[in-house]
């Protein structure tokens, strides 16, 4: 079953094509990520499948409904991104957890909060104050504000750059717990894309160079580009 | 030589300050002396003072709910929207604030006067503007709402479109984001251009004396009924200007504590 379905999909800024992909399918429940260096066009895609931004041009099928110009609040509230810095309200972890749910007017209760803040390991945190968390804290609680709306799909855009190693395991290892959740991980840490994904796709200006199986990915792929690129031999 | 240079100079200063400080302050002291010597608060029951009182307080809050109304999503698609002509725009409606009022007077006028531009057509809707109440409000209206449109622009263009986007993000549908991320991040820009705007509009003499007129209890808002009490009771003109300042004071007092960060965010 595919959840995204895109074709001929071209983006641009003004002049400038940021996102040029002839085919991609992102199936239902995988996780799968896309590496590249900065400015290929990694964290366009995200906005385009959280439906941030409408594509210039080409098609975007979202289990099965096509993403036409007026964007989709329904399509939009059961999928959500949880960016390399999070944006959390001066309020409560409690409070900041439950606001995609207020916002959705959602009745919860405070097990259904006090649930998800478990499944990041904060659970005594849900008095604190959210402006006096660490990062790797912030970061943790940004993602159980994801996961308590059940989103079908959790787009990540480079979720542990900057964090110390302690919380990336933590993090990890919370992304790996997905269930049915379709995830899409950007990144340009490609031993975080080897260690989680299911499949990883390379991003280069804008294009999708190839994407496939992790372990093809990272074994025996087909284009050079790649090969370098995971070698670190990529000039950019 | 030298300390005694940095002496002269430091003197000098002061002087300079403390003569100027003087020149704007003192009158106001005075002013506000003598409404107490003239007994203020008898002064208050006249009814040329309350009538007065009454009209400036009803047409600047009226003045400025318009404002406040119209002038939000004027001001959001300024700083937002990509607008043709922005800065031919944002020039023209700097205009009022620069121009002396009875130029906005005249002009009003002569758009909505009786043989005016839009004369006829009011005519035909039975409409007659100048001279009434209603043409006080837009007199002030029309020199006060670029104040509120101008700071609610910038306060606008400030907030971060980072949080905004993580409202959409989380769910948030646009009014949403608007009402619960755009709108409170913008308050303070919003509020005390509200405030300017509003003590612009209780100001108001020019434009309002040639396009309303100064009726006692339709068009004399304050600033007129002191104009008018100069002729014949300084007393009442006295109270009314002591009155102005303690509400344009307390304002303004209002505007820095608000500015100064004392009403807080809800986001970060």
């Amino acid at each position: 079953m595919t959840l995204y379905q895109l074709r001929n999909l071209q983006h641009r800024y003004g002049e400038r094509t940021v996102l040029d992909l002839s085919a991609l399918d992102i199936a239902h429940g995988e996780i799968i990520a896309l590496v590249g260096p900065s400015g290929s066009g990694k964290s366009t895609l995200l906005r385009l499948l959280q439906f941030l931004e409408t594509p210039t041009q080409g098609s975007l099928l979202f289990d099965g409904i096509l993403s036409d110009h007026a964007l989709p609040l329904e399509a939009r509230r059961r999928v959500v991104t949880v960016f390399q810095h999070p944006a959390l309200l001066d309020r409560s972890v409690f409070d900041n957890v439950a606001y995609g749910l207020r916002l959705r007017g959602v009745p919860y209760g405070p097990e259904t909060i006090m649930a998800a803040l478990g499944r990041v390991g904060l659970r005594d945190y849900a008095r604190v104050r959210a402006k006096t968390l660490s990062g790797g804290e912030a970061q943790r609680v940004a993602l159980a504000r994801a996961l308590v709306l059940n989103p079908i799909a959790l787009l990540l855009d480079e979720p542990t750059a900057n964090l110390d190693p302690y919380n990336v395991g933590l993090i990890e290892e919370i992304i790996r717990g997905h269930g049915t959740t379709t995830v899409v991980l950007v990144t340009h840490n490609t031993f975080q894309a080897k260690r989680l994904a299911d499949r990883v796709g390379l991003l280069l200006s804008g294009k999708l160079i190839e994407l496939l199986p992790a372990d093809r990915f990272f074994n025996a792929p087909l284009d050079p580009r790649t090969r370098s690129f995971i070698n670190g031999e990529m000039v950019y | 030589m030298l300390p005694f240079r940095a002496h002269l100079g430091q003197t000098l200063i002061f002087s300079a300050s403390g003569a100027l400080l003087l020149f704007l302050v003192l009158p106001l002291f005075v002013l506000l002396a003598r409404a107490i010597e003239a007994d203020l608060l008898q002064q208050l029951t006249q009814p040329t003072v309350t009538q007065a009182l009454r009209l400036s307080l009803v047409t600047s809050s009226l003045s400025m709910l318009i404002t406040a109304a119209l002038g939000t999503p004027l001001a959001y698609s300024l700083a937002r929207h990509k607008v043709p002509a922005r800065s031919v725009i944002e020039t023209l409606l700097d205009l009022p604030i620069v121009l002396p009022p009875a130029v906005a007077g005249l002009a009003l006028l002569l758009t909505f006067g009786r043989r005016g531009f839009l004369g006829p057509v009011l005519e035909t809707l039975d409409l007659s503007l100048p001279f009434t109440t209603t043409a006080v409000i837009m007199a002030e209206t029309f020199v006060a709402a670029p104040f509120f449109i101008r700071s609610a622009q910038v306060g606008f263009a400030n907030v971060s479109h980072q949080l905004e986007e993580s409202a959409s993000d989380l769910g948030a549908n646009n009014w949403q984001v608007f009402r619960r991320v755009t709108l409170p991040l913008a308050g303070t820009a919003l509020l005390s251009g509200l405030i300017l705007s509003w003590a612009r509009a209780l100001g108001e003499f020019g434009a309002t004396i040639l396009f309303a007129g100064s009726f006692s209890g339709r068009t004399q808002t304050m600033p007129l009924a002191i104009y008018h009490a100069l002729e014949s009771d300084l007393g009442s003109a006295v109270a009314l200007a002591a009155i102005l300042i303690l509400i344009s004071f307390f304002f303004l007092a209002l505007l820095r504590l608000i500015t100064h960060g004392r009403i807080g965010h809800p986001m970060l």
